[in-house]
């Protein structure tokens, strides 16, 4: 019979408590550390999908190819490389012969058109001979491409973390006709140079187009009868005038929550930042003086605006509150700074830097740290936009004379610098890059 | 048949008559020697007995000894003292009609000559070799006791697996140096220590006669001082006192060389996007290993950080350990597979971040 005494109590607790102490010895595993990792696009093979209309699947994987490709972060296999050409989603694939033909990963896709396009996926990584991800896409008939982009940023996202950016479009300015005559239009494409849509005439100079963040809305500056002024509509529909009697105003940009506009009045030599609500109140007048602040960008939570002044003199980057007020200049190197862009995660910001012997297209942090210059040109080069995951900017290039303006992309870590491929050839400068459009 | 018989008969005594021959004439043969050879001793001997290696007993008691720190010490650097007489000029040695004695080869004295019956007339002591004149100083040759520098290596390669978590520093080559400096040469204190010089050499200048007596004196003081030490309970060869150390020690984990071999391996594969090394992402990986270091099964993702690369990173890090470990990390030695501390499983940490670019 157990008696509950103090003896006992002692007993048993202390028995207790050298089982605990001697416990399970502690294990010392064998711990090697390593450092520093190489960057090195990811070997990737995409064989065509399969599809009742084999031509389509192969033309939804060469568009799939040349947007992992163009993102400088995998070397996609040549499709005459490939151990199999035709992929299987339902099959484990062979890895040892993919490991044989040195592919890290392997995309095995089907698409078939139907009421949508419907799009099986799965990525498998070749070393450790496990999936990574499957899942299945749909998208509009309209646009057999966009099921490309959709299964592009998928693969992106599975293998390189974070978000993807090909699922989405830009605005910009259409050139052509002769240098003395060109005709300039607002037009929309996809983020390949593909599907260009014309969204206005050619009749009158427009520049500087903008899209809202949920990309319905554009406004860009059109020359009229009083010179520039801020049109604005929704895209595909037609524009108005943003303000009725302004002297001159340009340079619009939409705040993050598409209810605000920033402009800039030109009035008598000086020009100034002021805000519209859409609602169709009055506009605020956001900076004073007698300087020229113009160019403004709205931080991606809407709080604060950077903008370009030469109140000091020459132009630099200023940043202040998006009520107008407390305005810090960031930039403190040689030459000028405009063209302000706040990345989507607002941790950069992209400018246009002119330091005498050229135009610099670069970034640095919110706070003017960490300058980096990505684009060093002997053309003219400004206009920088973030992409939607903020790892690539589009900018454009004016070569000069009677060339075309073109546009060109750059990660943020000033590799892979190449042109955007447009259908048709035509020129193309002030690009805005829209949202992920999912 | 008569001219057959006749045939028969001739053959039959032909036969006959051989066999007898043979049998007569073989039986005086000389019987067949087999040669002796002469066989040759062979003796097993354990290689602990060549080497002297001994590995400690049980139940031996761990001592704490105080490694000579080389480079770490509280006194400041202090400017070495000049030795000898440097602000003068030598003196030129002046050439003297006497030729110099050559060096003469001394032989181990004979131990005590047994006593012989006839009288030995005393010619033959003086064919002993003669006692070296003073100028050379007397260079006894290293005595039998002596002069075996390989049985003096202290026994201590054994020691303190017990205590070591850290791999084992690689001091291990200087403390065997140190050895021989130590060993008591028995009788001759007074002769400067080391024995180890051959008598091919010339011999040393005459410093126990010539150098001036403080100095002979503290040096004999401190050779005596080293002499007194205690041992640190090394064993040479057979008996003294137990070593120290567990019976089964040996290197108990992976030498810091080992495991940075191990790293580079990897590091050839490990790929990651320039947004993790931007980051500054990490993954850590456990990974089992097989005898011939292999790849045993999947190597599990322990733990990732990283703002939007940290799944990627992780990926990374398993497909550098697979691929990279393809022919297996054959640099680990098989000898420190075994136990808990063994590398049948290792947890690497993979840093994106390259350290040396800031």
């Amino acid at each position: 019979m157990f008696e509950l005494t103090r003896r006992n109590l002692l007993k048993f607790g202390l028995a207790g408590g050298a089982l605990l102490a001697a416990g399970v010895p502690a294990k010392a595993l064998v711990s090697v550390t390593v450092t520093g990792g190489d960057f090195v696009p990811l070997p990737i093979a995409v064989p065509d999908f399969a599809s009742s209309d084999p031509t389509f699947g192969k033309q939804i994987a060469d568009i799939v190819r040349a947007n992992l490709k163009r993102s400088g972060l995998f070397a996609p296999l040549d499709p005459a490389a490939m151990p199999t050409q035709v992929g299987d989603v339902n099959a484990t694939p062979d890895f040892n012969a993919w490991r044989g033909a040195s592919v890290d990963a392997v995309v095995m896709g089907q698409v078939d058109r139907g009421g949508q396009i419907q799009s099986q996926v799965r990525v498998w990584d070749t070393a450790k001979a496990a999936q990574v991800v499957g899942n299945s896409y749909n998208s509009d008939p309209q646009n057999d491409r966009r099921i490309a982009h959709l299964v592009s940023d998928a693969i992106y996202v599975a293998l390189t973390g974070g978000t993807g950016y090909f699922d989405s479009q830009v605005v910009f300015i259409a050139e052509s006709g002769p240098k003395a005559n060109r005709v300039k239009q607002v037009a929309i494409m996809d983020q390949d140079g593909a599907n260009v849509q014309v969204l206005s005439s050619g009749d009158q100079l427009k520049i500087g187009p903008v899209m809202s963040l949920d990309r319905s809305m554009v406004a860009y500056s059109m020359q009229d009868d009083s010179g520039f002024q801020v049109y604005i509509g929704q895209i595909g529909g037609k524009v108005h005038k943003l303000i009725n009697r302004a002297p001159e105003s340009n340079a619009p940009a939409f705040s993050p929550n598409g209810q605000t506009v920033v402009f800039s009045v030109i009035s008598g030599g000086i020009t100034n930042l002021y805000a519209v609500d859409l609602g169709g109140s009055k506009p605020v007048q956001l900076t004073s003086g007698a300087s020229i602040d113009t160019e403004a960008s709205y931080s991606p939570d809407g709080s604060k605006i950077a903008f370009t002044s030469d109140r000091g003199g020459q132009r630099q980057i200023y940043i202040m509150s998006a009520d107008g007020g407390g305005a810090q200049r960031i930039t403190y190197g040689d030459g000028q700074y405009d063209t302000p862009v706040w990345a989507p995660k607002g941790d950069l910001i992209a400018f246009t830097r002119n330091a005498g012997s050229g135009f610099q297209i670069g970034t640095m942090k919110p706070d003017g740290s960490d300058e980096r210059i990505l684009v060093d040109g002997s053309a003219v080069v400004e206009s920088p936009s973030f992409c939607p995951n903020g790892r690539v900017i589009m900018y454009s290039r004016d070569p000069g004379g009677d060339s075309m303006s073109s546009l060109w992309t750059v990660d943020i870590w000033g590799r892979n610098e190449q042109q955007v491929q447009i259908d048709g050839g035509i020129g193309a400068s002030d690009a805005d890059w829209g949202s992920l459009r999912t | 048949m008569t001219q057959m018989t006749a045939g028969v008969t001739t053959s039959v005594i032909g036969h006959a008559a051989i066999l007898l021959i043979a049998l007569a004439g073989l039986s005086a043969a000389h019987p067949l020697q087999p040669e002796m050879v002469d066989s040759i001793a062979v003796d097993l001997v354990p290689l602990a007995d060549v080497t002297n290696i001994r590995q400690g007993t049980l139940d031996s008691k761990v001592v704490k000894t105080d490694t000579p720190a080389v480079a770490e010490s509280n006194k400041p650097a202090q400017l070495a003292q000049k030795t000898g007489n440097t602000d003068q000029d030598q003196v030129k040695p002046e050439e003297t009609s006497k030729a110099s004695p050559a060096p003469v080869e001394n032989t181990a004295p004979k131990p005590a000559p047994a006593p012989t019956p006839t009288p030995q007339p005393p010619v033959e002591k003086k064919a002993d070799p003669t006692p070296p004149p003073p100028v050379v100083a007397p260079q006894p040759a290293p005595n039998p006791v002596v002069a075996q520098p390989q049985k003096e290596v202290v026994a201590d390669t054994g020691t303190a697996p017990a205590i070591n978590d850290a791999p084992i520093p690689a001091s291990k080559p200087a403390q065997l140096q140190k050895a021989p400096t130590k060993a008591p040469p028995d009788a001759v204190t007074d002769v400067p220590p080391p024995p180890k010089k051959t008598a091919v050499k010339t011999p040393l200048p005459d410093d126990t006669k010539t150098k001036p007596d403080p100095q002979a004196r503290t040096a004999d003081k401190v050779a005596e001082l080293l002499n007194e030490m205690d041992s640190r309970g090394a064993t040479t060869g057979a008996g003294g006192s137990p070593t120290l150390g567990k019976a089964t020690g040996g290197a108990a984990t992976l030498t810091q060389t080992m495991l940075d071999m191990l790293s580079a391996a990897m590091r050839k594969c490990f790929h990651v996007q320039q947004a993790a090394i931007d980051e500054g992402a990490t993954a850590v990986v456990q990974v089992h290993l097989t005898r011939d270091g292999r790849v045993d099964g999947d190597p599990t993702v322990v733990s990732t950080t990283g703002p939007t690369t940290a799944d990627m990173t992780g990926t990374a890090a398993v497909r550098a350990v697979i691929l990279c470990g393809q022919d297996g990390y054959t640099m680990l030695p098989p000898n420190l597979y075994d136990g808990d501390n063994g590398w049948n499983t290792v947890q690497v940490t993979f840093n994106a971040s390259d350290a040396a670019a800031g």
